[in-house]
């Protein structure tokens, strides 16, 4: 591809992409860069192998980055943040293509791989990597996702520009307009298609996205009704410190909804890529927060503690880690939880149904929570908390009118409630489907009598409130699983676990109606890798930790890994082997090259002949030089002189050059030469 | 194994070559532009790249109609020189005709060669040869290897200027064949791209037409081969009248074998026995240049090589004053003599053109029949792909009998050939010329 860019369309990519990437500095530093070479005349001649150095240390660059990020920021946000900082990457290859005399970069130095003897038939076959550059600027400008409005209308321009300049003298300009014109139209309509379009992929898939663990406090998107094997990672997402008389399995809450949204399976059809609003009707059953509004809490003296509810008399304590990923973190916190200390957050917030939801800028949230487990947690119900949703309370009174929990006090209801789901219903992390109901959760209640703790949590609680109880649907972690490796308790992202709350006695009680087995049964999906996922898991976590209390964090690893980089580079580059970059302006002037031969004694002899008198024409060879010189003087010996000449012509011009033997013997016989006719006599 | 690797190897050829046809290069650029956008901005929440890709996507749909829909009106046709030679460029032209009723501007030309993609039988012959399990050669390197055997070069496109109706126009094309042997051009390709100029639409035009690489040449310095003249029993058929032909010496009497046509029968009547006449013998210098074309484990390209320094001779030794045997172990023993009447060098070039190697075959044959004429050769230039015992009992054998011998051995690795003798040069490949610079005599 050998396609020269506009005048000022690097500068132009370099400058959109350093806008969007928020570094406008640099940009207009790397703009003048590669602006520069339209206003200076002085090129360079790279060899082949000055631009693998430069390929390489982009490579080598490339790979640092990708590490550091990794280790970092944790998978999968590097691939983003290495796609954000690749324009500079790259700088130093189109730099050294933009000052090149050829103007392009030899395949064979940008790939490692064609570097073998086999892809020789390549040779110095190059390309111009310009507008490459300028994709790269904009991919790496979207990837930097500061989601300017103008982003797109950017790329429009960008795309347009470089279209423009390859455009084909077939169509009339205004052609080219009306195409470019309904193409961007096109393209600016096609993102809202796109979004809706991963909304609903994300919403029937599920966690398959990672970093999809983030939770939402105003809706919990459950699998319910979903067919086939229900699949979790075992990524570790809360550690835990607790007392050792702590009884197992510790709860810890996240938050609680209060609204259950439940389509119906034929509803799960109508999908609409272009209907926002649809978001509530939308197929997947799902618990929403309605009217929960979240408050700021006032942190206490000292910047670290916060206050969730009053103070109780007796206190026990639980450390809490888990990760913050975009600034926001719902933490973790088991139930009855009135105090949170030695936390690093901006803010403390805490909606009714008590979800706490923090902003901090560490990548870490680290925290001790006191907790009461007598305590309430969350506000008086309301009566959303009662309320069923219309396409399943006939199937809900039909359960309550046969458990004859109609009205029941809470505590009656509870045990009766447990009692039916111990007996008649198991955990299974399957679902088949042939829906005989017209529901998912009338299927699980009528027909499978099986399924995850999802199906548990909302059948209890919706039960709950068919027989008269407030009740909720909390989500959380169940942590149960000690670490030997980390010497605390972990919970992985399959341990992630939802019940019910009901309001019992003027405060509300955790209430899981799981069969105690699906631990165990997720468990044994876990994968051969988990242990190494875990070790990989434990360090980065021993990083984030180290970092958390160490302001110079990134510096440091920065440095420890960018000065080898530097110390390679500068061997590679001046020690190894001395850069041979030549100024192409300054070759005519006086270029030196090494010619064979050129140490040959002969031309000291021609440099005392020259002092005698008998100076060499510059259209003389040595050979006619010898000849006039016997012509002309009779007192020089020319005999000898040709016998060496003889071997000096070999040893400069033969491919074979002089055996060792021979060029001994024209040296001694130069120096026999030089010592025996010192100083020849001048004709002067 | 070899039939998956053959198949993926196949479609994958065949795909990327439809997307060189389909997409014009900032196209292919657009193309991968929006699969990295795609793969970016798989999560519209992360990353705006989505907005790239649906730019971009929009892009390559607005420029699906243009390429589906497009049917030319052309002739064209295209004029070769009958001989190429291998390592330089050749140009040909390409002639043009508008046929439609408008003037045709941005009309690319692309010329094909035949379909370069090896038979599985080919595949498979050279796998089994040369492949092993983790080393290389890689089945990728193989082959690559036998698509450009087969003339897998490609082409550019190439801009017809803007053709009023009816008019012709003529393109010239440049060619540098890498390799000798016959190169075979298939279909002639006109395509036109969108406005955005990504995608083409295209129509072939059959023209099929071969083309002779003739093996390249070294340049070799003067050689004086021996001038000794050797007895040709029985003359040289078609021999120029020019030099030692039959001229008439002296009568003689019958020995018993003599032909009937020698009988001179007014002597015969007059002295009433047989009489025969008798002519001046022929005498010539001929040298034979013998190719050695038993590769046994040598490469591919020593082979070459080894072509590529007998058509060296070939092409140097002058042929004014004598003969040159070229001699070869093809399906049979070949032996085509050059000067003095018979072929001309370039027609010796010409077969060396299309020698193939004699995989399998015995050295002996070739020894045997180079014996078989040392009588009327005045020298003997040997090109060898290795030095075993046949070679060197040849080369001695020859050297027996009064021949001058120079052996040219080409060799991967010359190291491993322990002699130095005058009559010996081990060249290498990459280096052959530099070799072939130190010859002298």
């Amino acid at each position: 591809l050998s396609l020269r860019t506009p005048p000022f369309y690097l500068g132009a990519a370099a400058l959109f992409w350093a806008w969007n990437a928020n570094v406008f500095a640099l940009g207009i530093a790397m703009a003048l860069v590669l602006e520069a070479p339209r206003f200076l005349q002085a090129r360079w001649s790279f060899a082949s192998s000055d631009f693998a150095r430069v390929g390489d240390l982009c490579t080598w660059a490339f790979v640092i980055l990708g590490g550091y990020l990794t280790f970092t920021r944790g998978m999968p946000v590097p691939i983003l943040e290495i796609f954000r900082w690749l324009p500079l990457v790259l700088l130093p290859l189109m730099t050294a293509q933009l000052f090149s005399e050829s103007g392009r970069v030899p395949l064979r130095a940008m790939f490692m791989s064609l570097r073998s003897a086999r892809y020789a038939e390549l040779g110095e076959q190059g390309v111009d990597i310009s507008y490459t550059f300028v994709v790269v600027c904009a991919l790496s400008a979207g990837a930097a996702n500061l989601r300017h409005p103008a982003y797109y209308p950017g790329i429009v321009l960008l795309a347009g520009w470089g279209w423009w300049s390859v455009r084909t003298t077939r169509y009339p300009r205004w052609a080219w307009l009306l195409t470019a014109f309904a193409v961007a139209v096109a393209g600016y309509a096609g993102q809202f298609g796109l979004t809706r379009l991963q909304q609903i992929v994300v919403d029937s898939t599920q966690s398959m996205f990672a970093g999809n663990s983030r939770i939402d406090p105003y809706r919990s998107t459950t699998d319910i009704g979903e067919i086939g094997e229900l699949k979790q990672s075992g990524r570790i997402l809360v550690r835990v410190t607790a007392p050792e008389d702590t009884r197992l399995p510790i709860l810890l809450h996240t938050a609680s909804y209060d609204t259950y949204a439940a389509p119906t399976w034929l509803g799960r059809t109508k999908f609409s890529l272009f209907d926002r609003d649809a978001d509530v009707a939308h197929s997947t059953p799902a618990w929403l927060a309605l009217g929960a509004g979240f408050v700021s809490l006032a942190a206490q003296p000292g910047g670290t503690s916060w206050s969730i509810s009053g103070n109780t008399a007796s206190a026990s304590r639980v450390s809490i880690s888990q990760q913050v990923e975009r600034g926001k973190a719902v933490l973790a916190l088991p139930a009855g939880t009135f105090k949170i200390e030695r936390l690093a957050a901006e803010n403390v917030e805490r909606n009714s149904l008590g979800t706490v939801e923090i902003q901090s800028r560490e990548e870490l949230a680290s925290f001790d929570a006191l907790f009461d487990s007598a305590a309430t947690f969350g506000d008086t119900p309301q009566p959303a908390d009662l309320k069923l949703p219309h396409n399943e309370a006939a199937v809900l009174q039909q359960i309550v009118g046969r458990l004859h929990i109609e009205r029941a006090h809470a505590p009656e209801a509870m045990a009766a409630l447990r009692r039916y789901f111990q007996r008649e219903f198991r955990y299974s992390t399957y679902l088949s489907g042939g829906a005989e109901q017209k529901t998912a959760l009338a299927n699980f209640l009528l027909v499978s009598h099986a399924g995850h703790c999802e199906y548990f949590a909302t059948a209890t609680a919706l039960l709950m409130r068919a027989a008269g109880v407030p009740a909720r649907y909390a989500t959380g972690f169940s942590v149960q699983e000690w670490s030997p490796l980390e010497e605390r308790f972990i919970a992985r992202e399959r341990h992630a676990h939802a019940w019910a709350q009901v309001w019992d006695n003027g405060r509300w009680v955790d209430f899981d109606t799981t069969p105690p087995v699906w631990f165990t049964a997720e468990a044994a999906d876990a994968s051969g890798l988990q242990k190494l996922g875990d070790l990989w898991s434990w360090a980065t976590y021993r990083y984030s930790v180290w970092e958390t209390g160490q302001p110079a964090a990134r510096t440091i690893v920065g440095l420890g890994l960018v000065v080898p980089l530097v110390a390679i580079l500068i061997y590679r580059l001046l020690l190894q082997e001395p850069l041979a970059i030549r100024r192409a302006a300054r070759i005519s002037a006086g270029e030196k090259q090494t010619l064979q031969g050129a140490d040959s004694e002969f031309y000291i002899i021609e440099a005392r002949l020259a002092q005698a008198g008998c100076s060499r024409a510059a259209d003389e060879t040595l050979a006619a030089w010898l000849a006039r010189i016997a012509r002309e003087r009779s007192d020089i010996a020319i005999a000898p002189l040709q016998a060496m000449l003889r071997l000096h012509y070999r040893y400069r011009f033969d491919p074979r050059g002089l055996s060792a033997e021979e060029r001994a013997a024209l040296g001694n016989e130069a120096r026999r030469w030089l010592d025996a006719d010192a100083a020849p006599p001048s004709r002067a | 194994m070899t039939r998956f690797a053959y198949f993926v190897l196949r479609r994958t050829w065949f795909f990327n070559r439809w997307l060189q046809r389909r997409f014009t290069p900032p196209g292919m650029m657009v193309l991968s532009a929006a699969g990295f956008a795609a793969v970016l901005g798989v999560d519209t929440d992360r990353s705006m790249s989505y907005q790239m890709f649906t730019l971009l996507l929009a892009a390559l749909i607005a420029s699906v109609p243009f390429a589906v829909l497009y049917r030319p009106r052309f002739a064209v046709a295209r004029e070769l020189p009958r001989l190429a030679t291998a390592g330089s460029r050749v140009s040909y032209r390409i002639v043009v005709r508008n046929d439609s009723m408008v003037t045709q501007r941005g009309v690319v030309m692309r010329d094909n060669l035949v379909d370069p993609r090896p038979t599985f039988r080919q595949f498979k012959a050279a796998v089994d040869a040369q492949w092993r399990f983790f080393r290389r050669p890689t089945l990728f390197d193989i082959w690559r290897k036998q698509l450009a055997q087969n003339g897998g070069a490609s082409f550019d496109d190439k801009e017809i200027p803007a053709l009023p109706a009816g008019h012709t126009a003529e393109l010239t094309r440049e060619l540098a064949p890498q390799r000798r042997g016959v190169l075979r051009f298939d279909k002639l390709t006109v395509a036109r791209s969108d406005p955005l100029n990504l995608m083409r639409g295209s129509k072939d035009y059959r023209a099929p037409a071969k083309l002779l690489v003739l093996p390249k040449c070294y340049h070799l310095p003067p050689l004086a081969l021996s001038g000794a003249r050797r007895f040709q029993q029985g003359g040289v058929a078609l021999a120029s009248s020019v030099g030692d032909s039959e001229e008439f010496v002296s009568l003689r009497d019958y020995r018993p074998g003599d032909p009937l046509q020698r009988v001179h029968w007014k002597s015969f009547a007059r002295v009433g026995y047989p009489v025969i006449k008798e002519y001046h013998d022929e005498f010539f210098e001929r040298h034979a240049l013998v190719l050695d074309t038993f590769p046994g484990n040598v490469s591919a390209d020593s082979f070459e090589e080894a072509v590529a320094v007998a058509a060296s001779f070939a092409a140097t030794v002058d042929t004014q004053e004598c003969l040159l045997d070229l001699m070869f172990v093809g399906q049979e023993t070949f032996c085509f003599t050059a000067g003095r009447g018979q072929m001309q060098a370039q027609q010796l070039l010409e077969v060396l053109a299309v020698v193939m190697p004699h995989a399998g075959g015995d050295f002996n044959v070739l020894a045997n029949s180079v014996k078989a004429n040392r009588a009327a050769l005045s020298s003997v230039i040997l090109v060898l792909l290795s030095w075993d015992e046949s070679r060197r009992k040849l080369v001695s054998e020859l050297q027996a009998t009064g021949l001058r011998v120079l052996a040219l051995l080409v060799a991967d690795k010359p190291e491993s050939v322990a002699e130095r003798m005058p009559w010996l040069v081990v060249l290498q490949p990459g280096q052959i010329q530099q070799g072939l610079a130190g010859l002298s005599g």
